[in-house]
């Protein structure tokens, strides 16, 4: 994780680049939540994740998908660690 | 002539910085945490954040939060 380097605040979209091949959760505007393994990502917050699940409330596995590219202007947010955010999905992964 | 102290509102976003905030979201759902970075979208990163919805609470850790779904940002003491 990138943080205060050098006394400068690395900004939000520094976050998830340094995020990538790690996995995330993502939560977008109409509930939908997915966890996977962040390979790509842009300047407007698109995402392509691999091994993605469609997920419940955090718990509950509704879809396997494999690989995912979600608009960034659907996402909500997005959770750097996925383990606190859906610890039953990625405890069981 | 030196203007008395402007506000801006990016002045006071990085005054929040480090602290802890709330953030109302669009959808009735907010959430707290200790706000890390923003950028003039208002996409925050927040460090151990909870998602307090009608359902109760629940932990997220560190966060982003896209700027474009934030309602309302106040800090909590």
């Amino acid at each position: 994780m990138p943080g205060n380097q050098g006394g400068k605040v690395a900004n939000p979209l520094k976050y998830l680049k340094e995020a990538v091949d790690t996995q995330i959760y993502v939560k977008l505007k109409d509930g939908t939540e997915y966890v996977g393994l962040l390979r790509v990502t842009d300047s407007t917050m698109n995402l392509i994740l691999d091994d993605s699940v469609e997920v419940k409330d955090g718990k509950q596995v509704m879809a396997k998908l494999g690989r995912v590219l979600i608009r960034g202007s659907m996402i909500q947010y997005i959770s750097f660690t996925p383990e606190r955010a859906a610890p039953d999905i990625v405890g069981a992964k | 002539m030196a203007s008395p102290e402007k506000v801006s509102t990016f002045k006071v976003m990085n005054e929040y910085l480090n602290a802890s905030v709330y953030v109302k979201l669009r959808g009735g759902e907010s959430v707290k945490g200790v706000l890390k970075s923003f950028d003039q979208h208002l996409n925050l990163v927040l460090d151990d954040a909870e998602e307090i919805s009608g359902k109760g609470s629940r932990s997220l850790g560190t966060i982003l939060v896209r700027g474009d779904s934030v309602v309302a940002i106040s800090p909590v003491k």
